[in-house]
């Protein structure tokens, strides 16, 4: 890792008055929390501004950072709120003007092969159909690769929750998959129950 | 209203973190590349540089002199009616603040049980919380086998009624049976 200030001391440095440090965490972060956001369904013409906002709600509640959990999973926890909030609105939007609420977008991000992008809409597709409560487990343990006990804390659920809901959640995607993505089932992979 | 989400059976078990991972591989390749930098920090200056809401001083500080006032006019008064009262005005005084003073006390209590009986059930309820989440198949199965068991009892019942109408008694006109 880079040498520089720790996330810790440019939080308290911010704290104390030096808003410009926080450009910082922002650099050092934005990746991270506009691809949770991507990953957890958001549409790729969203993330900007949910990425904008996670940043303004970190600034405003940065006396809330309990400096003894990493940083990033609190922007986890931020970010899954932001996701949800978005979510909810636009499906009342969606209720309101009667467009579809599907996010899945198939349009490759630079640097990304045609395939991996269709393979990852599909996928996006098919974690939409599963259940906001089982889906954010999945996508924060299996692709963003939190542990258990991070995952647990960014959701502020007991980490037995999470795993029955880790547990639920495979299920639930395996049957969407070989019942509407047979495509998708990884070649030879007949599940190796954990 | 259903609780909790229909679940999936016979062969959709938890196919394991392994077969989760080989299978979001995909997803994992996705990453958004944003500057969000510039945005972020214009509207952290904003807000430092924003005028705080520029309370409107003349109509807080007559306010809180009315108020003042006004207190000031009340207590005189009840100081007044204290000193030259008869008996009366002093017991009605004096059952007025026992008054306050239970019911000050009344909420303590109540605010204690409250805060007492929910530390105890707090945990109680996410227990049995997990227990429904980690039965939700089992509950769904027993509903499936009960509403089946229901169905299987309406049979029966319109079968027995249909045989007793077959082979029972038939009333006759004047209400003897033939």
């Amino acid at each position: 890792m880079a040498s520089g200030p720790t996330d810790v001391e440019l939080v308290r440095e911010v704290l104390a008055g030096r808003t410009d440090r926080f450009e910082i965490l922002i650099r050092r972060y934005q990746r991270l929390v506009a691809t949770a956001a991507l990953r957890m369904g958001m549409p790729r013409e969203e993330i900007d501004d949910v990425t904008s906002e996670v940043f303004f709600k970190v600034y405003r509640s940065l006396h809330r950072y309990e400096p003894q959990h990493a940083l990033s999973t609190w922007l986890y926890r931020i970010t899954v709120n932001a996701a949800l909030d978005r979510r909810r609105a636009r499906r009342r939007e969606a209720r309101q003007e009667e467009i579809p609420v599907s996010l899945a977008d198939g349009r490759p991000f630079p640097g990304e092969t045609a395939e991996t992008a269709e393979r990852a809409a599909l996928l996006r597709a098919a974690l939409e159909r599963i259940p906001e409560h089982y889906r954010t487990p999945l996508v924060l343990v299996h692709v963003e690769g939190l542990p258990l006990e991070e995952a647990a804390r960014a959701l502020e659920l007991p980490e037995g929750t999470v795993k029955s809901r880790l547990f639920r959640g495979r299920a639930l995607l395996k049957s969407i998959i070989e019942r509407h993505y047979p495509g998708l089932a990884p070649a030879g992979a007949g599940g190796d129950p954990a | 209203m259903r609780l909790l989400p229909r679940f999936p059976r016979g062969r959709a078990a938890d196919p394991g973190a392994g077969w989760a991972d080989a299978v979001l591989a995909p997803l994992r390749r996705v990453g958004a590349e944003v500057d969000v930098t510039g945005a972020v920090m214009r509207r952290v200056a904003s807000l430092a540089a924003a005028p705080a809401a520029e309370p409107p001083r003349a109509a807080w500080t007559a306010a809180f002199a009315f108020g003042v006032t006004s207190l000031a006019a009340v207590v005189a008064t009840l100081a007044v009616l204290w000193a030259t009262a008869d008996e009366g005005v002093r017991s009605a005084a004096r059952a007025a603040a026992a008054l306050g003073r239970a019911t000050v006390g009344l909420w303590e209590r109540a605010a204690t049980v409250v805060f007492a009986l929910l530390g105890a059930t707090r945990p109680l309820l996410r227990a049995v919380w997990e227990i429904l989440e980690a039965a939700a198949p089992l509950l769904h199965a027993a509903g499936t086998a009960a509403a089946f068991c229901g169905i299987l009892a309406i049979l029966y019942s319109t079968f027995v009624f249909a045989r007793a109408r077959r082979i029972g008694p038939e009333a006759g006109l004047h209400g003897g049976t033939r």
